[in-house]
């Protein structure tokens, strides 16, 4: 999962980057906090986002060099958690004792079937950034970041437009592939 | 299609190359299409791609952008839930078996796992732990054996600070759990706002902490999570640290393609451990330093630049700070302030190198209190080695203890003095003289040297005859140290009941003292209290309130009024049992000031057990058992947490006390715990030869028997009466033990075989003083059994007064009154006076307000009964319905005996108002009930077996 792809903004490969870590690493604290909180809590995405972005833009070690390295970063890490997640959930289906007490029937296969769907969105994903780097950009910053059309033509230096556009073909992508 | 075709086909430099038709790419034909109506662009495709299979494939994008439903959630927080809440979802119902473990219930959830109360049962033992459950399952075998290797090393970590890892394992389903120490408390920070913990109080709790931490360091293992809910403070008050390096357990966990996690809570978390993740014994010490921080301010520091002291908060909850927020300021200015300052420094070089570093500075603290904060008497510390072993066997060495105690006391005063020593070398030359003496009495007892007498006959009498001159001697220009050694002198002339040394001591100690210091030196007052305390021992009440009375002022002169010696003083007061009007009040007063005293001087002065002890007992008789047991809760965590914490006096009262308060809320096992661990203290410290063991004993071995196993209790009673001697010590009061087995013998239908033990019993009583409570109790129990006997005239005296008496002495809300008039309705109803007994039910019961106890549910047998005697069936049954209900729900104290006798009544208003089937069943269970808890000459069970030959009325 951790993709050699580059950033449009950045040079720094993701994954081995501790600045990327830290992101990572706290989003998925908050998120864990979030979603333990209350029974069916929700996880509202940009809540969280730009939650992270006001409490890591207190600390001074962390320092991001322009708005969209941040919540590139974030997406980035909220997309490795969801898929975590669901390999998680996939992982406890084999495994016996824990998920047949658990989970009843249906809330199983619902679960069963999103956390395959999200590692297949995550694949597909992968491989729309391999065909188009930017379309592929736009889908994770608003899907995993929360962020909106005019937002991520700030943040890219785009024309809304141009995200439009982005957005149209990464969606088509995305939805050929899981659906093949 | 193979993924490097694909990549082929897919490849773009940018999504701006809507360029030529030499290399049509997927995007650049997808976006033409979606420009053109939908008719026109199979025509386009033709026209301008040649690969069929492309043409395919952005057929199918086309396809797909047509449609409006998206095949997967709107966004990842939709994803996200629709995969689940939680990783794994722990919601594990209570009987789920994890390993050898089975689920209790849940105690708490976290961010990556989530713990249980479980229970295991191996060989008949049965262990309750604290399972951690893993949200992560643990698959690889990689993964298996790096848990298991981390596991173990963290499993060898045993120190009764830290909660002890049990074991841990993985299912076969991949759960990964881990068993720990079950620990009973509050988080550290909760536990001083809930106590009102004083400043003292708090840093010796911290102390602990820090120690344990050490522990755990030295074995290379840190903690990586310490916050307050991770730091519980046991009800003895002792603290135990909880995931001791489960974090960085929990962390190998993660598989090769997930990212590390860091198990760290923000606030207690170290700057390098939130960037760098690099974590040493230092960032432990810096957690340390942020719960120090919001133990002393109520807050959690981060900002190293503001002192703690400067960031109370003037309206602080009450309890979060150790004293009012401006006390607390001053207290903390300086020496605390920089302790904490430089723990949570950001640089991990420049904290305290290690968590024992800190409990070092921290304990200087503690020790350099003036001495107004008094260290434990050392008159009082050698007092109890000689108690235990009056005998005057040679004891030289515990003898020596005791005075190496006392002069240990002695050098820790120099070091006091150091602190505000002007004179370097008179400091010297006192630890010198100090030294030189205690080399003397060694020697005394050494074989080596040529005696007169053979090794080891030297009695503690003869080396205290020995040391004694040595002192005034050696210790001629040094008077401080020299009064100090002369009371412990005299003190252990007293215990070896010696007067005439003790006061010839005593006198020169005084005298010193006064030369000295005028009358206004410590151990002068201490001395008058110390005459008060046996003053009130020997029920010498005057006395004592003379002796009160004149140390008072001397400690108000002595600027002593906030000092542990102060609090002694009351302690002293509330034990004064004068017929004055007032009295009563006063007492009161005194015990509360003691006890707030103390919470906040000296919360490690053996008085304070005392106190609280003494508080227990007042909220139990005056207001409510429940009110009481945090009481004792309390005193036995200020004996735990003194040094003197062996001694078993202290807790003598404590614990039956907290057994009974426990009792009263229907909490039987955790009462029988509480009376089986006050008699086990008792034996440790005493010795079974010895009385102050027989009591605690007898007490148990009573409530077995309540419970109902008579064999059980018949056995402990034997192995009690084994050791105990016969004739006894006439001093000792403790005829306790045959009392109490002669009560049972009673309620279990052997009545004529008590008779003789409660009478001899009695005279024993008679012939002390200050027995008035047992003779009340005896008196009822002997009137019980002559009933039982048949001698109604020797019982009707003895019942009927029992009740006058308690009627005007005791409260008249309280239970003692009770049970002696439904005992006395009993005997009414029983020879011909229902109308009688119908009123002294009723007078019970006038104070039931809908509580579930034994005395109650009683009285409503006994009304049940009355209705039966007059023919009113329907009165009768309800009354018997209510008390058998009742009494299934019982609390307080209770034999459960009064079970079958009831049952036996109800079963007879069942079978007179026509319900015989459901009457044999009670009369059976009665029966089957009796037959386990009585004898088998017992007057109850041929009574149920008459009740099951009745025919049908």
């Amino acid at each position: 999962m951790h993709s050699d792809a580059t950033l449009v903004t950045g040079n720094t490969a993701l994954g081995t980057d501790a600045l990327f870590d830290a992101v990572y690493a706290r989003l998925k604290a908050m998120a864990a906090k979030e979603l333990n909180r209350r029974e069916h809590a929700t996880l509202d995405t940009t809540a969280l986002v730009h939650e992270l972005y006001l409490r890591i833009g207190k600390q001074p070690e962390l320092t991001f060099a322009h708005p969209a390295q941040f919540f590139a970063y974030a997406a980035r890490a909220m997309r490795h958690l969801l898929a975590d997640r669901a390999r998680d959930r996939l992982r406890l289906r084999a495994g016996g004792d824990l998920a047949r007490i658990t989970l009843t029937g249906s809330d199983m296969q619902l679960a069963i079937e999103s956390s395959e769907q999200a590692l297949a969105l995550d694949a597909a994903l992968e491989r729309l950034a391999q065909t188009d780097a930017r379309a592929a950009q736009v889908l994770e910053l608003h899907y995993f970041a929360g962020l909106t059309v005019k937002q991520i033509a700030e943040t890219l230096q785009l024309a809304t437009s141009t995200v439009d556009r982005d957005w149209r073909f990464a969606r088509a992508f995305l939805k050929d592939a899981l659906e093949a | 299609m193979p993924r490097r075709e694909t990549a082929l086909i897919e490849q773009t430099p940018g999504p701006d190359a809507m360029s030529d038709s030499a290399t049509p790419t997927l995007r650049s034909l997808f976006e033409a299409c979606t420009d053109l109506p939908p008719d026109a662009r199979a025509a386009y495709l033709a026209a301008h791609c040649a690969d069929a299979a492309l043409r395919a494939r952005v057929e199918r994008l086309l396809y797909a952008d047509a449609g409006e439903a998206l095949p997967f959630p709107p966004d990842a927080a939709a994803a996200a839930r629709a995969i689940g809440v939680r990783a794994a979802e722990v919601d594990l119902p209570p009987g789920t078996r994890i390993g050898p473990f089975e689920i209790d219930r849940l105690l708490g959830e976290g961010g990556s796992s989530t713990v249980f109360r479980a229970t295991r049962d191996s060989a008949g033992v049965r262990q309750q732990v604290a399972l951690k459950i893993l949200s992560r399952g643990v698959y690889s075998s990689d993964s298996q054996r790096q848990f298991r290797r981390e596991r173990q090393a963290l499993a060898q970590l045993t120190h009764p600070g830290i909660a002890r890892l049990i074991e841990g394992g993985v299912t076969s389903g991949g759960v990964a759990y881990i068993a720990l120490e079950l620990v009973d408390g509050l988080p550290i920070t909760t536990y001083a706002r809930h106590w009102h913990s004083g400043l003292r109080e708090r840093l010796q709790l911290f102390v602990q902490v820090c120690r344990a931490v050490e522990a755990a360091h030295r074995a290379l293992i840190v903690h990586r999570d310490l916050k307050p809910s991770n730091v519980f403070v046991a009800a003895d008050g002792s603290v135990k640290l909880l995931d001791f390096g489960i974090a960085k357990l929990l962390e190998t966990q993660n598989d090769d393609d997930h990212t590390r996690l860091p198990m760290c809570t923000p606030a207690y978390a170290a700057p390098e451990q939130l960037t760098n993740d690099s974590v040493t014994t230092a960032t432990d010490v810096y957690a340390l330093g942020v719960l120090l921080g919001e133990l002393l301010t109520g807050r959690r520091l981060r900002d190293a630049q503001l002192a703690p002291s400067a960031q109370i908060l003037a309206n602080a909850e009450a309890g979060v700070l150790p004293d009012t927020p401006a006390a607390t300021r001053r207290a903390l200015r300086g020496d605390l302030d920089n302790i904490v300052t430089k723990a949570i420094a950001p640089e991990p070089e420049r904290r305290y190198a290690s968590a024992g570093a800190l409990a070092e500075d921290i304990e200087r603290q503690l020790c350099g209190k003036p001495v107004a904060a008094h260290p434990p008497s050392a008159w009082y510390r050698t007092r109890k080695f000689v108690r235990r072993h009056r005998g005057g066997v040679a004891m030289t060495a515990v003898f020596l203890l005791a005075l190496v105690g006392a002069l240990g006391l002695a050098l820790w005063q120099a070091d006091v003095a150091k602190q505000q020593a002007r004179n370097a070398e008179r400091q010297a030359a006192r630890a010198n003289a100090t030294k030189d003496f205690l080399i003397r009495v060694f020697r005394a007892s050494d074989p080596r040297i040529a005696q007169d007498k053979p090794r080891g006959q030297v009695t503690a009498k003869e080396l205290l005859d020995l040391s004694t001159p040595a002192i005034e001697r050696d210790f001629a220009a040094d008077p401080d140290t020299e009064i100090e050694l002369l009371g412990v002198a005299a003190s252990i002339y007293r215990e070896l009941d010696d007067p005439a040394r003790y006061r010839a001591l005593h006198g020169k100690q005084v005298e010193r003292a006064r030369a000295s210091y005028g009358e206004l030196h410590p151990s002068i007052i201490q001395g008058l209290i110390d005459d008060a305390d046996h003053a009130n021992d020997r029920n010498d009440y005057d006395e004592a309130f003379a002796l009160l009375q004149q140390a008072d002022p001397l400690i108000r002169r002595a600027g002593l009024d906030r000092s542990a010696l102060r609090a002694r003083w009351y302690l002293a007061r509330s034990h004064v049992m004068r017929k004055d009007d007032s009295a009563a009040n006063a007492n009161d007063d005194a015990l509360d000031s003691a006890v707030k005293l103390y919470a906040e001087i000296a919360p490690q002065d053996p008085g304070y057990v005392s106190a609280l002890t003494s508080m227990g007992f007042r909220t139990q008789r005056e207001i409510d058992p429940v009110a009481a047991e945090p009481w004792f809760r309390r005193a036995i965590a200020a004996a735990e947490a003194s040094p003197q914490h062996d001694d078993a006096r202290l807790q003598q009262l404590t614990w039956p006390g907290l057994a009974a308060s426990l009792e009263y809320q229907g909490k039987y096992a955790e009462s029988e715990d509480a009376y089986r661990h006050s008699a086990e203290l008792a034996r440790k410290t005493y010795g079974e030869a010895h009385s102050t063991y027989w009591v605690p004993a007898a007490e148990f071995a009573s409530l077995v028997h309540r419970s109902g196993d008579r064999a059980r209790a018949q056995a402990l009673f034997d192995a009690l009466f084994k050791v105990i001697p016969q004739p006894w010590d006439a001093d000792s009061y403790d005829d306790y033990a045959r009392e109490f087995y002669a009560a049972c013998l009673v309620a279990e239908g052997r009545a004529r075989e008590a008779i003789p033990l409660l009478e001899a019993s009695l005279k024993t009583y008679i012939a002390k003083p200050s027995v008035e409570y047992e003779l009340r109790r005896i008196r009822l129990t002997l009137g019980d059994a002559y009933d039982l006997a048949g001698r109604s005239d020797d019982a009707r005296t003895l019942l009927k007064s029992s009740l006058d008496e308690r009627i005007a002495k005791d409260p008249p809300q309280g239970g003692t009154v009770r049970v002696a008039r439904e005992r006395w309705g009993r005997f009414l109803l029983a020879h011909g006076d229902p109308a009688g007994a119908e009123e002294q039910f009723r007078l019970v019961l006038a104070q039931e307000q809908g509580r579930h106890l034994s005395t109650f549910a009683l009285a409503h047998g006994g009304l049940a009964s009355v209705h039966l005697a007059r023919g009113d069936m329907t009165a009768a049954l309800d009354e018997s319905r209510r008390a058998v209900e009742s009494f299934a729900q019982v609390t307080g104290r209770r034999d459960v005996r009064s079970g079958p006798y009831l049952w036996l009544i109800h079963a007879e208003a069942l079978r007179r108002s026509g319900a015989v089937a459901e009457a044999r069943t009670w009369a059976q269970r009665a029966l089957d009930a009796s037959r386990r808890y009585d004898a088998p000459e017992a007057a109850s069970i041929k009574l149920a077996q008459a009740a099951l030959q009745q025919p049908a009325s």
